[in-house]
């Protein structure tokens, strides 16, 4: 026998199983989103130069400081390290166009913060995506200040120019049915991939470097793989079928407008959508369809937006009436949990 | 050369997999077998004292039948099982009963009976007579008689497992050798070192329940232990060794059912119900021992590991050995523990004190480094969902805690909280460290008080 051990030395904790936990912690869950969001951004520096930069501090730093005063007066405890509000800064910053008054950025970062975020009770419990929020806020009352699209390279007081999607709404309704958006000056498949001049929010545009973001999300195992093709899906599938199977209108829609960006950072934020992996699905379908509904009869330029804060507010019913089937338990069908009210 | 192929796919093609957020029912724990699965089983020391307390299995506590003074030898029943559901208890050394009495267990102070160790390692007459022949019905007796309980940790009795109710007809046996704790690699290396043995055990269990098929299970790590198994089985059509992937948790009783028959076992029946029995092959090895050798169980395999641990070990330890014994075994620590664990650090009990004996449910011992030991701080939920995903019966645990910590019992209830098998994935993987498992608990047991007070 070696040394003497006694157990009764050593401090040993008692703790309630498991006594492992895994590593990762949801500061470092957000540092991930932040470090995928690098890739839109470099690509909005890239494209839109160095105002985009300003952009971004603007709304970090306003988002970080209405979450912090609002944590102090409420004398909550403050959770700005959590990293959350970095992102919210982050999404608002790379949803709006180069020529975005600053005070734009500082109002819908408040919205945001205080009105979506905080006021239904922080982190976790907020019912609307507070960045998707504070867009579509500022697209309704401050149109005209954040619907000015440059082409990249360009002055700030260049001509406006029309993105991809304005030319499909301005073509109006036979564009649901035909292929008559070809007379009107459509960029290049390519470049709306690539975001290479094209105009639009400096993080949207460039699509590649979103699909970069989205495999780095899903390696890193933050984003379900699946829910953003679930999105993406009827975005694709009605407009190929209505304009007769034109292969070439259905790319125009995908890679149009923010719906590759919102189907990677929008659609998969945590808060803002379903518990169950049934009503996730359900979540990233129906705001597809609605993305194409608006986009097919209104010309307001936010339908991506409004079909996620639509979706937003049904999750409430999607988790209560798509709940999982617990194992051994028979599948309680939909309509029976509607009727018996739960 | 196979054996690099093999973990070139499972180390790096295959690795993108756990890196994928859905639904899988279950968690990618960490596994942290690698420094005692290739390690020989070794026997243990025998201490001069050892403590056998009369809860060594669920139900019961067995009644002593020796006296203090009396001489024991290997093999001498020193406690009876009370009544249907309990089991029998056996001396592991020769030597002389010098207390019963309170003593600390995993269950905290609890009675035992203490023999000091003579030494001589005399053996009492077998279970039966060497030349008898036996019948099924004499066989289950003898495992009966033997003390044989679920070695796999939940230690129920084996020979009330192995009577289901008349009505039920079992077709499928699952022997278990999926070892989803991490650290524990017990039953692996009893599957490479006796896998002719435990063959002769399945035989044994296949006389007394006729069922059409036996399904070896084993995690994928354990890959060494799938072709040993599959080598000795050789062209029997009826025992098939199933690798399965390494998820936490695989080895679950309801989770193997599911995996490897496509049954589901009905809230408040039994794997019977479903035509399905479960045998862990540590107590698979115990009744080969018992039929074969007439012995009844009194050593079983245990794993002593844990970053803090010198030399880690597999050991073959005679019940009643305290853990202070076992670490000595392992050259003591190379760092300082924060936790000692009864079993894998996911379903394991810490205890605090080296006093405590081994029993026949002690697959593991765990010990984990201080800052391991600390948990991190809670902070608000992200709704991250996690939870749902790893949730092995498709719970939806974070649900179920916030019911629980709002008072709403009614909803924790009909969110399915006495469903719960206990794994505790869901607080493994939760990142804001929310003690989710702990709620539900907390909850089934608040539930129950109320329906056995009402």
């Amino acid at each position: 026998m070696s040394e003497t051990i006694d157990l009764s030395q050593e401090q040993l904790t008692m703790s309630n199983i498991p006594h492992l936990r895994q590593k990762r912690t949801s500061a470092w869950i957000m540092k991930q989103v932040i470090i995928a969001l690098m890739f839109p951004t470099l690509g909005a520096l890239y494209f839109f130069g160095w105002r985009v930069l300003l952009m971004i501090a603007v709304a970090v730093g306003s988002c970080v400081l209405f979450e912090y005063l609002f944590q102090k007066l409420t004398k909550r405890p403050v959770r700005i390290n959590d990293y959350s509000a970095v992102v919210t800064g982050l999404l608002i910053a790379l949803s709006l166009p180069v020529s975005a008054p600053l005070w734009t950025i500082v109002l819908g970062s408040g919205f945001a913060i205080l009105v979506i975020k905080q006021l239904f009770g922080g982190i976790g419990r907020n019912w609307f995506n507070p960045a998707v929020g504070a867009r579509i806020m500022l697209s309704v009352f401050f149109g005209e200040q954040v619907s000015i699209w440059v082409e990249p390279g360009a002055a700030a007081d260049a001509t406006t120019q029309a993105t991809p999607l304005g030319i499909l709404a301005s073509n109006g309704a036979e564009a649901v049915s035909s292929a008559t958006y070809a007379d009107a000056e459509m960029p290049a498949l390519l470049d709306m991939f690539l975001g290479t001049g094209l105009p639009g929010n400096v993080g949207e545009t460039s699509k590649l470097l979103i699909l970069i973001a989205f495999g780095y999300l899903v390696v890193r195992r933050i984003i379900d793989p699946h829910i953003p093709l679930f999105f993406i899906l009827p975005v694709a599938v009605i407009p190929l079928v209505t304009s007769g199977f034109d292969l070439a209108f259905m790319m125009e829609h995908v890679l149009g407008g923010a719906l590759i960006f919102a189907a990677v950072f929008m659609i998969t934020d945590y808060s803002s959508s379903p518990f169950s992996p049934l009503g996730k699905i359900v979540f990233a379908i129906g705001a597809g369809i609605l993305t194409v509904l608006f986009r097919y009869y209104s010309d307001y330029a936010g339908g991506v937006g409004f079909a996620i804060l639509i979706m937003n507010a049904t999750v409430p019913l999607l988790d209560k009436y798509l709940q999982p089937r617990i194992y051994g338990h028979k599948r309680v069908p939909v309509t029976a949990r509607i009727l018996s009210n739960g | 050369m196979e054996e690099e192929y093999y973990n070139f796919y499972r180390k790096e093609v295959f690795a993108i997999f756990p890196k994928l957020k859905w639904k899988r029912e279950g968690a990618y724990t960490v596994e942290r077998k690698e420094r005692t699965e290739h390690r020989q089983i070794e026997n243990a020391s025998v201490p001069s004292e050892l403590v056998y307390p009369l809860t060594m299995h669920i139900g019961k506590p067995a009644t002593p039948v020796v006296d203090v003074g009396d001489k024991v030898k290997i093999g001498t029943l020193i406690a009876e099982k009370a009544e249907m559901i309990s089991a029998n208890t056996y001396s592991s050394v020769s030597g002389e009963v010098i207390e019963i009495g309170d003593h600390p267990t995993i269950q905290g102070n609890s009675p035992c009976i203490i023999i000091k160790n003579d030494f001589q390692d005399e053996w009492n007459a077998p279970l039966f007579a060497e030349d008898e022949k036996l019948s099924p019905e004499e066989k289950l007796e003898i495992i009966d008689k033997a003390g044989i309980v679920g070695m796999g940790g939940a230690t129920f009795p084996t020979s009330v497992k192995l009577s289901p109710p008349k009505d039920t007809s079992v077709d499928t046996l699952i022997v278990n050798g999926a070892e989803c704790e991490p650290y524990t690699t017990a039953d692996h290396r009893l599957m490479v070192e006796y896998a002719k043995e435990l063959i002769e055990g399945i035989r044994i269990l296949q006389e007394i329940l006729p069922v059409k098929k036996v399904y070896i299970a084993i995690e994928s790590n354990a890959h060494e232990s799938v072709a040993v198994m599959n080598k000795e089985i050789g062209e029997s059509e009826a025992i098939e060794v199933k690798e399965l992937e390494t998820i936490y948790p695989q080895g679950s009783e309801k989770v193997l059912i599911k995996k490897l028959t496509n049954r589901e076992v009905p809230p408040g029946k039994l794997p019977a119900d479903v035509q399905t029995l479960v045998i862990n092959v540590g107590t698979t090895y115990a009744i080969y021992e018992a039929i074969h050798l007439g012995k009844p169980l009194t050593k079983r395999i245990t794993t002593v590991s844990g970053e803090p641990v010198k030399e880690p070990k597999n050991l073959w330890v005679r019940i009643g050995t305290p853990m202070e014994s076992l670490i000595k075994d392992c050259g003591g620590f190379r760092s300082k523990p924060g936790k000692m664990i009864h079993g894998g650090p996911m379903m394991g009990r810490t205890m605090n004190s080296g006093l405590v004996p081994v029993g026949k449910g002690t697959t593991t011992v765990t010990f984990l480094e201080k800052k391991e030991a600390e948990m991190d701080e809670r902070s608000p939920c992200i709704k991250c969902s996690e939870c749902l995903n790893v949730c092995p019966v498709s719970l939806q645990p974070i649900m179920i805690s916030n019911a629980y910590e709002k008072g709403d019992l009614k909803k924790a209830e009909k969110l399915g909280a006495l469903d719960c098998i206990d794994c505790g994935a869901c607080s493994y993987i939760c990142p804001s460290k929310i003690p989710i498992l702990e709620n539900i608990q907390k909850a089934k047991r608040e539930i129950k008080a109320a329906k056995e007070g009402a």
